[in-house]
């Protein structure tokens, strides 16, 4: 590397720092616009971004600074005061210098920028209200390509593996000796796996950063107050898990303040203070992270969302109003159910609820809905902490062997086939009081070798059924037996062309079989 | 080329002062310190003891004026060079009257701030 790419890397680095710096402190300054502290730090950051670019004689990132921090100046000064337009206008260069600083040969229009800074009320309503585009965000660290990392934890999966296999080879003719020789390489091996997985993992930070400024943006644009509270910026996910739920989030996020949150007029007259409140929370719980985002608004209409089902013909008069809350919840993730009485741009420009359900369970997550109406509603995202490595239970269905996460698994039954009743024609089981549909998984992927479920009032018949939860309600899927709960070290099954789309990816098992990992699902999906 | 001058740095980007640091090195400036506000620089400098500071003036927590005085306070004779914006005119002007002995404007060139260093080297 030359020098000057040497600086550059540098450049690049602190640079993302202060325009961090300087959107973090632009928003707390809105909230305090008097706040010395936040002005100083605002106008130190835009002072030392000013004097790094005209070191590197990046002229238009060095006027825009100089004409950022003079406004920082004068309202430190108190010779000017802290308009929102002023407030958009700012957040606007700060976007434009991080492209900037991004792309070194990038050129912009400088003085159309600084005609905003310096008359932002008029440019900003002729600009509109789309400032969303987004802040990228970075944190000083050492860079690894990600490749490198998944050839990594390809390597600890193999290792992994292999040691497996070398304890069934040895099974009953080791010696002592040799067995705690192997315990000691097995947990060498797990402490690599471990470490391998912490590589990937990156906080939560690194995406809920840009939220604040695009929840802010959007409420400025749809008038409303919206104050956003993070927590468990540390928490810290795998990083395509991460990258996989980035888009569910901010859909959740724009939902909150598109329809969850009310006008400040009508949460005046609903008693509520004008400024809505969402809650962003990270939670880190077992080997599973929780996202919950909340908000205090109006909640979802669910005797709407019962006469909408019924009027685009979801389901049918009669079984609408059988429906209860939970399942006119559930009906939400369907295709084709908005319940939104106008349609705004906000709602236009993303997926529906049904996608982002999807989007969360393609990466083994759940989403939870929980909705109060006139309180507010809390989705919640239960994810796996990482992808790769996951914890499975070996089950037999036909000749076949699959794995099912443990990560979707509530419990494991045996029934007797006098326990299984129709209902609706569908068989079901009663599990702790609860209705439990139950599938049977050779049944689904076609198999006619497998177990079926076969009503037989006498009894006798026992049936094994794992029961796992989908999107907060319990399936049984019947298998014929299943083995034991292991690690299961995920291989992408890109490329291959699956004669069924249940499965998401397989495995290598101990004595060296392939085996498909079966996504719950997706099979529930495509047995309905 | 090489010399036994100390050099303390001053400033809280640090990317400012690793450029800076590698003019000084390849211009014979063998040590060359590090401090990253002007806390730092009072603590550095009095346990260097630097032959000449280039000195940053706006930083988080002690700024450089405040510094610069700290440090005059310390050692009267100590040889400060600002490094500043062309806006801070004023600014510059208070620390000279403090007692720094010369100024650097940003953005510098390599000649620039070997020179102003050199110059205040040599006439004290």
């Amino acid at each position: 590397m030359s020098e000057r790419e040497q600086l550059r890397e540098m450049f690049i680095q602190e640079a993302h720092e202060h325009i961090q710096h300087l959107n973090e402190y632009l928003l707390k300054l809105e909230e305090e616009p008097e706040n010395r502290e936040y002005l100083d730090a605002l106008f130190r950051s835009a002072h030392t971004l000013k004097g790094m670019a005209a070191t590197m004689e990046y002229d238009q990132i060095r006027e825009l600074c100089k004409a950022i921090e003079d406004i920082f100046d004068r309202l430190r000064k108190g010779e000017e005061k802290l308009s929102p337009e002023m407030a958009s206008a700012l957040f606007k260069c700060f976007d434009i210098l991080q492209e900037m600083v991004d792309d070194e040969n990038k050129r912009i229009d400088l003085d159309a920028y600084l005609k905003l800074l310096s008359n932002p009320s008029e440019a900003y309503e002729a600009g509109g209200a789309d400032s969303s585009s987004q802040l990228s965000t970075k944190t000083p660290t050492i860079r690894v390509k990600m490749e490198d990392l998944d050839t990594l934890v390809n390597l600890v999966g193999e290792l992994m593996i292999a040691k497996m296999r070398l304890d069934q080879t040895i099974t009953g003719r080791a010696s002592d000796e040799s067995r705690q020789v192997l315990m000691s390489l097995g947990r060498l091996i797990s402490d690599i796996q471990y470490h391998t997985m912490r590589l990937r993992l990156v906080p939560v930070e690194q995406i809920f950063n840009r939220f604040p400024r695009m929840v802010r943006d959007l409420a400025r644009s749809l008038g409303k107050e919206v104050r956003l509270e993070m927590e468990g910026l540390d928490i810290e996910l795998d990083r395509t898990v991460l990258d996989a739920i980035t888009d569910p989030l901010l859909h959740i996020l724009r939902n909150a303040v598109d329809h969850g949150i009310e006008s400040p007029e009508e949460r005046r007259r609903a008693g509520k203070p004008s400024t809505g409140t969402i809650k962003l929370v990270a939670t880190r719980v077992g080997d599973r992270v929780a996202i919950m985002v909340e908000d205090d608004g109006k909640g979802i209409d669910l005797e709407k969302i019962r006469a909408r089902a019924i009027e685009r013909g979801i389901v049918s008069r009669a079984e609408a109003e059988a429906m209860s809350e939970e399942d006119l919840i559930e009906l939400l993730g369907t295709p084709g159910l908005s319940t939104s009485e106008n349609v705004t741009d906000v709602s236009g420009r993303g997926v529906g609820l049904d996608v982002v359900r999807r989007q969360v369970e393609s990466v083994g997550g759940q989403l939870k809905i929980e909705t109060k109406k006139g309180q507010g509603t809390r989705m919640t995202i239960t994810i796996p902490l990482s992808l790769a490595i996951i914890g499975g239970l070996v089950v037999n269905v036909g000749e076949e062997r699959y794995i099912l996460p443990l990560s979707s698994i509530t419990t494991t039954v045996q029934v007797d086939s006098r326990e299984i009743k129709m209902i609706h024609g569908k068989p079901v089981i009663t599990l702790r009081d609860q209705v439990v549909p139950v599938i049977s998984v050779a049944d689904i992927l076609g198999m006619s070798n497998g177990r079926n479920v076969i009503m037989n009032a006498d009894g006798g018949e026992k049936y094994t059924v794992v029961v796992i939860d989908k999107g907060g309600k319990p399936y049984g899927l019947i298998v014929d037996s299943f083995d034991r709960k292991q690690e299961i070290v995920i291989k992408h099954l890109d490329g291959l062309s699956m004669s069924s789309s249940a499965f998401s990816n397989a495995t290598i098992l101990p004595d060296g079989r392939v085996a498909l990992i079966l996504d719950p699902t997706l099979l529930i999906d495509m047995h309905s | 080329m090489a010399n036994s001058v100390k050099v303390l740095v001053v400033d809280d980007a640090a990317f400012m002062r690793t450029v800076l640091k590698q003019i000084l090195i390849s211009n014979g400036f063998s040590q060359v310190y590090e401090a990253k506000d002007g806390a730092e620089a009072v603590e550095q400098y009095k346990k260097v003891k630097p032959d000449i500071v280039t000195m940053d003036i706006v930083m988080p927590g002690m700024d450089g004026i405040q510094a610069t005085k700290a440090i005059l306070q310390i050692d009267p004779r100590a040889r400060i060079v600002m490094v500043t914006s062309v806006e801070q005119k004023h600014v510059v002007e208070e620390a000279i009257q403090l007692g720094a002995k010369g100024y650097v404007v940003k953005p510098f060139d390599a000649s620039t701030v070997v020179e102003a260093l050199n110059k205040v080297l040599k006439s004290s």
